[in-house]
């Protein structure tokens, strides 16, 4: 498992590269800031086009243990005195993200790269820009790695 | 800055990758064949591919990995089960073959791809614009007259050529060394080299499985047609038994070995399983469990390739033991600085629950009874509150939803 875990994460980082080298295939507006190791890389996101983020950028830490891929990663935004988090009804003040494609719904057949763009539509289709409900009580109490939160996925329309 | 750390990240092992290969737009096909020959968990090339009833294929070992966390085909999410999976010995093939060629073609296709950039620079007002038919015209006849003399003696990777050693048995290799040194009738008759006893040629490694007891040649004076009845009949029955007597000898039937209810099973008798192939039984109950559950993995992953591509017991052990050990050095950090960074971060928090708890005698006991630490307890507390039941989140475990 873990040696699945690191020969594809190697391989994944390897895909990344060669996507960003050419502006033909990168995915519009996800950029790899940071993988020194294998066990925490930093994305840049932005919102292309249209939405409610527009010229807005966050960033996206994602943790890596030797489960993965069969287990997903842990996703969150990165809070920071440079970068926020973006508003939105599934994201907390604290980064962390409730998508069921972080939890129940992840595959071992998906990729870091689908994870980014997954997050990125849900920001994209986002038509209203607030905290999710109980945000407060949440953050006070949330674990530092949002994978320990049992999160409940009730809502399909973004 | 950081990318030359990616790099030397990369660099530090071989990577192969469908992505070795140029576009399609420069070689047709080549790198859809390398991804479609691969696993979709673990991007290698398959080992041992199995199909799901889905149709859906995969590494034995990886689809076993997935079963265990949620039982589905992770590509469709349609149902899935170990003991619904069939083995793919075509696709085996298939991989086998790509694995022997892959080198061989990438090679050629650089090769090719060079000489079109060297002939397109020199010859540059060219008729031949089209970037496409040029190109593959280029590799098909790079293709066709290195097939016949290059294919064989081509260089394989340490890794294939390793597979190569584990799919002959020993008795190949020491036939081989027979052949090779005298050509020799296997109808004749040649010496053991243990017990100087006289061996029909082509029964000697039978012979020498079977401690030297059957296959004794009748000798010169069993040509009467009686010793020779006798000895078709011996040699029937003992062929058969001597089948079993090899089997328990190696100690690898073809029989997958059976999943273990663990929580029935007292930690001596895990340890007894355990030893039943020559595993460690260190560790506390938790690992030992762990241990034989990837074993059974390993070892009926390993019954899913075809016989002659099976990996020995020694060498599963072998692969066994590398992932205890990466397991264990990878797994301790992360936990630890998680617990004691959300301890620090969120002390503050503790220590006003424990100032609100404090008068009141009821609600200590409450989260004391739930046991495991400040995690836990807050997070039934948590649950109880009004403003968390229509929140789109709730807390941690799953007996807190209860």
């Amino acid at each position: 498992m873990s040696v699945v875990y690191s020969r594809r994460l190697k391989k994944e980082l390897q895909e990344i590269q060669i996507e960003q080298a050419d502006p033909a295939k990168r995915a519009a507006g996800i950029q790899l800031l940071q993988a020194d190791d294998l066990k925490t890389w930093y994305f840049s996101i932005e919102v292309l086009g249209d939405s409610l983020y527009k010229n807005e950028t966050f960033h996206l830490m994602v943790r890596f243990d030797p489960e993965y891929p069969f287990k997903s990663p842990a996703v969150q935004f990165v809070v920071s005195d440079k970068v926020k988090p973006p508003i939105h009804p599934h994201v907390y003040t604290n980064g962390h993200i409730c998508a069921s494609i972080l939890g129940d719904d992840w595959s071992p057949t998906l990729s870091v790269m689908a994870i980014c763009i997954t997050i990125q539509s849900m920001l994209a289709s986002c038509k209203k820009k607030e905290l999710p409900e109980g945000n407060d009580d949440y953050v006070r109490t949330a674990p530092d790695n949002p994978k320990k939160t049992r999160f409940v996925y009730h809502d399909d329309t973004v | 800055m950081w990318k030359t750390d990616v790099k030397e990240l990369l660099d530090s092992t071989d990577v192969q990758d469908p992505t070795d290969f140029p576009p399609s737009s420069t070689a047709p096909g080549l790198r859809a064949l390398d991804s479609a020959l691969r696993c979709n968990i673990c991007q290698e090339l398959y080992e041992a591919p199995v199909v799901l009833t889905c149709g859906h294929c995969f590494c034995s070992l990886c689809a076993r990995n997935q079963i265990s966390v949620k039982p589905a085909c992770p590509s469709c999410w349609k149902e899935a089960a170990i003991s619904s999976f069939r083995i793919n010995p075509a696709m085996e093939e298939a991989v086998t073959a790509w694995k022997d060629a892959r080198r061989f073609v990438l090679g050629m296709v650089n090769e090719a791809l060079k000489a079109q950039a060297t002939a397109s620079e020199s010859l540059r007002p060219s008729k031949r614009r089209k970037p496409n038919s040029h190109s593959v015209g280029v590799i098909s006849s790079f293709a066709s007259p290195q097939r016949k003399s290059g294919r064989s003696d081509t260089p394989s990777t340490p890794k294939e050529r390793r597979n190569l050693d584990v799919g002959t048995s020993d008795d190949d290799i020491e036939q081989d060394v027979f052949s090779g040194s005298e050509p020799l009738a296997s109808n004749s008759n040649i010496e053991c080299p243990v017990c100087a006893k006289s061996v029909p040629m082509a029964r000697i490694n039978d012979h020498l499985d079977s401690n030297c007891k059957h296959y004794l040649s009748s000798g010169k004076t069993a040509s009467s047609s009686k010793s020779g009845q006798k000895d078709a009949w011996s040699k029937l029955l003992d062929g058969k038994k001597s089948g079993k007597e090899k089997e328990k000898a190696d100690a690898e039937p073809d029989t997958p070995l059976p999943k273990a209810s663990y929580t029935v099973l007292k930690d001596r008798q895990i340890r007894d399983l355990l030893a039943a192939h020559d595993l460690s039984t260190v560790g506390d109950r938790a690992q030992l469990i762990a241990r034989h559950e990837r074993w059974v993995a390993l070892y009926n992953a390993n019954l899913d390739r075809s016989p002659a591509l099976r990996k020995r017991s020694a060498e599963l052990r072998v692969e066994l033991r590398r992932w205890e050990e990466d397991r264990r050095g990878s797994r301790k950090e992360p936990l630890k600085t998680d617990i004691a960074e959300y301890r620090r971060a969120n002390k503050a928090e503790f220590d006003k629950l424990v100032q609100l708890a404090r008068p009141k005698s009821d609600r200590p006991s409450e989260s004391s009874s739930r046991g495991e630490g400040d995690d836990r307890g807050e997070s039934s507390r948590r649950l109880k509150g009004p403003a968390v039941a229509s929140g789109d989140a709730i807390m941690v475990d799953s007996d807190a939803e209860g």
